[in-house]
């Protein structure tokens, strides 16, 4: 027994070193971005890099704001340079530049939040109730139906990118939040409807039953009995839509210029007057990635359970 | 309260009939049971009243009304399931208040609280009100499920195998509990299950179900006693029944396995008729064990299972088996030479044919 228990005590380790192996290698890349956004501008591109830095929130100011770089020779009076803000010093004292205006990060940053917040309601919304539709009752042709809604995800959605470009042309989707949101809601629900369909498998119907025989409605028993037990499944659901969209970068970048733009599609275009600002596409990438990790770690009681796809009874 | 009748029920599944034209009426105030093996059409009997499923023919009555076309939440009958269906999400308290909450009811406040520590008391989980309903025993869980009816005061009770989910003990126990309740109520209570001893100990009447027919309804007394088919009688009694086939000589019954002659009382001649070959049916209770050769049908005990107040015993006798209750004090053990007596009047005889008792 004892020996057993070492044995089991030396596998427990084991895990817990792979794992922690595991984590650091899928932190690398998170650390590095972030690292790279509190650089200061002189020493982003410096080879070999600097260990130890003073952190700068330099690139952040970029992000921002647009701005215009002083002429050679060109050099601001004392009088100017006290009207500055300190946002300003720093990027005087960065890049020589001035700022002109608010860069168009808010605007961008707006877009996906509206389209990936629309696009993940009206896709669990749907999906839900698709998803209770096929689980409960007799549709004809169910197999095919879900076969079908099933074969929208089975192309590439780079294939169709074409097709979609010239139809939102036509119809005047381009450049709208409504064209995206409608698209990734299209993409979104079948996975929608697949994920919650096993949920909702899982509930027994009698819980369904009693309720009914209890008085109450279809729609009803549907609100307050089969909503509440499936909350794990639609929080899977969500996160996963939510990234989805939030991520998407190829339609966003062919069908949206100006008004509908998201971050994904924005934030490759950082060159400056000065090169490629390193820098700030850091910045902006933290700033992208925030929303869907506190929307992860929000959820992720439900997320441990929803990723087995409701493979686990309760 | 009200009664319940039901007139030439059918009920098909694709291929399936699962109920062939049932007739059943339930009086006010009783506690009916529908017994029978799985498949029988006990629970499909139970959701076509509950509005859960619908029949393809025949009529629903719930005291004078046509319940057919009525939505389950309209019928006011409550139903309680094997698989408790307490909801998860909500604690004992909310579980119990559920389906007083629905706007078909529009109750007050004051009313749901008052009528759900009333359930509370009657079933003796007012100290569970604030537990969840994961953290309840199997008893405490069909409690509040049996709670979960009794606010309602509904027009019928319906029992989903209520209590198979449970360990033998606590069976026992809820069983008593529930027919006093029934006893304190006075309400109407359907109850459905598969085990006779359930059956025999609740009912006030009993219809006995197989393959979607009604074989016999009766009180317990009269489906243990006189029972109709060979497939009562086989179903319902532990240990099962004797059914042997026999033939009819003149006077006399003779059972070729067993190799021996009984004479038929002037009843069975006369029910029996011409006809030469019958089932012969004795409950193990009436056959009577001695030890040792005493005149009657000589035979060894084969296997013996003691069940605490009493031996039930296997008697080897010329080709056959016979079962047979005994005393444990007789202390019969395997190999024991005894000798049986039947009695004849106590025993059955059944056409070999339709299954169907000849009286």
């Amino acid at each position: 027994m004892a020996e057993s228990r070492r044995e089991k005590g030396w596998k427990h380790h084991l895990i817990v070193v792979t794992l922690i192996v595991i984590t650091i290698i899928y932190m690398i890349p998170l650390f590095y971005i972030v690292n790279t956004s509190f650089r200061p501008w002189k020493d982003i591109k410096q080879y070999p890099p600097k260990l130890i830095y003073q952190p700068s929130i330099g690139s952040y100011i970029r992000i921002f704001t647009a701005r215009s770089v002083l002429a050679p020779g060109v050099e601001l009076s004392d009088e100017e340079k006290a009207g500055l803000n300190w946002a300003g010093r720093i990027v005087l004292r960065d890049t020589n530049e001035r700022i002109t205006r608010l860069g168009d990060l808010p605007k961008r940053y707006l877009n996906s939040i509206i389209i990936s917040v629309s696009a993940t309601l009206i896709t669990v919304i749907m999906g839900t109730m698709t998803a209770y539709g096929f689980s409960r009752f007799k549709v004809p042709g169910a197999g095919n139906w879900l076969f079908f809604i099933l074969s929208t995800r089975m192309l590439p959605p780079v294939v169709v990118v074409i097709p979609i470009f010239l139809m939102y042309r036509t119809i005047g989707l381009n450049d709208s939040r409504l064209g995206l949101i409608l698209l990734y809601t299209a993409f979104n629900v079948s996975f929608a409807v697949w994920v919650l369909k096993g949920f909702i498998d899982e509930i027994p119907r009698e819980y369904e039953e009693a309720a009914m025989v209890d008085g109450y409605t279809r729609w009803e028993v549907f609100r307050k009995v089969v909503l509440p037990q499936s909350v794990t499944g639609i929080a899977a659901t969500a996160v996963f839509v939510f990234i989805f969209s939030w991520n998407e970068y190829a339609f966003s970048f062919l069908l949206t210029r100006k008004t509908a733009q998201t971050v994904p599609a924005w934030l490759p275009y950082q060159m400056g007057v000065l090169g490629y600002d390193w820098g700030a596409a850091a910045a902006g990438s933290v700033l992208f990635l925030l929303p869907a990790m506190i929307l992860t770690i929000l959820l992720r009681k439900h997320l441990v359970r929803g990723i087995s796809f409701g493979a686990i009874r309760k | 309260m009200a009664e319940l009748k039901l007139k030439g029920i059918t009920k098909r599944f694709e291929n399936v009939t699962a109920l062939k034209n049932l007739n059943l009426e339930i009086k006010d105030g009783e506690f009916f049971v529908l017994l029978g093996p799985t498949g029988a059409g006990k629970t499909t009997t139970l959701r076509c009243i509950a509005g859960l499923d619908y029949p393809e023919e025949g009529e629903i009555f719930l005291g004078e009304d046509l319940v057919n076309s009525m939505i389950p939440a309209e019928r006011n009958v409550a139903m309680v399931f094997q698989y408790y269906t307490l909801y998860p999400h909500l604690n004992v308290r909310e579980n119990l208040e559920f389906p007083l909450r629905s706007k078909k009811r529009n109750l007050s406040d004051d009313e749901i609280d008052k009528r759900v520590l009333e359930a509370a008391k009657i079933l003796k989980i007012e100290d569970k009100l604030h537990q969840k309903t994961t953290e309840l025993s199997g008893g405490e869980m069909q409690r509040v499920g049996i709670g979960r009816a009794i606010v309602r005061k509904p027009r019928l009770f319906l029992m989903d195998e209520p209590l198979s989910n449970l360990d033998a003990k606590l069976r026992e126990g809820m069983r008593s509990e529930l027919a006093r309740l029934h006893i304190d109520m006075g309400e109407t209570f359907l109850y459905v299950t598969h085990d006779q001893i359930e059956a025999m100990t609740m009912a006030d009447r009993v219809a006995v179900m197989n393959e979607g027919e009604i074989l016999q309804i009766g009180t317990p007394d009269d489906i243990y006693n006189t029972p109709e088919t060979t497939f009562v009688a086989s179903f319902v009694g532990s240990p099962q029944i004797n059914l042997i086939a026999a033939e009819v000589k003149g006077d006399y019954l003779n059972i070729p396995i067993l190799g021996i002659n009984m004479n038929l009382t002037n009843n069975q001649k006369f029910s029996v008729g011409n006809r030469r070959e019958v089932l012969f049916g004795v409950r193990p209770e009436d056959v009577e064990v001695v030890k040792g050769n005493d005149n009657d049908h000589l035979s060894h005990v084969y296997f013996k299972q003691s069940m605490g107040a009493e031996d039930n015993l296997n008697l080897k006798c010329g080709d056959g088996m016979i079962r047979a209750l005994v005393e444990p004090h007789l202390k019969m053990k395997e190999g024991d030479e005894v000798s049986f007596s039947i009695d004849i009047q106590r025993s059955h005889i059944f056409d070999i044919n339709s299954g169907k008792a000849l009286r």
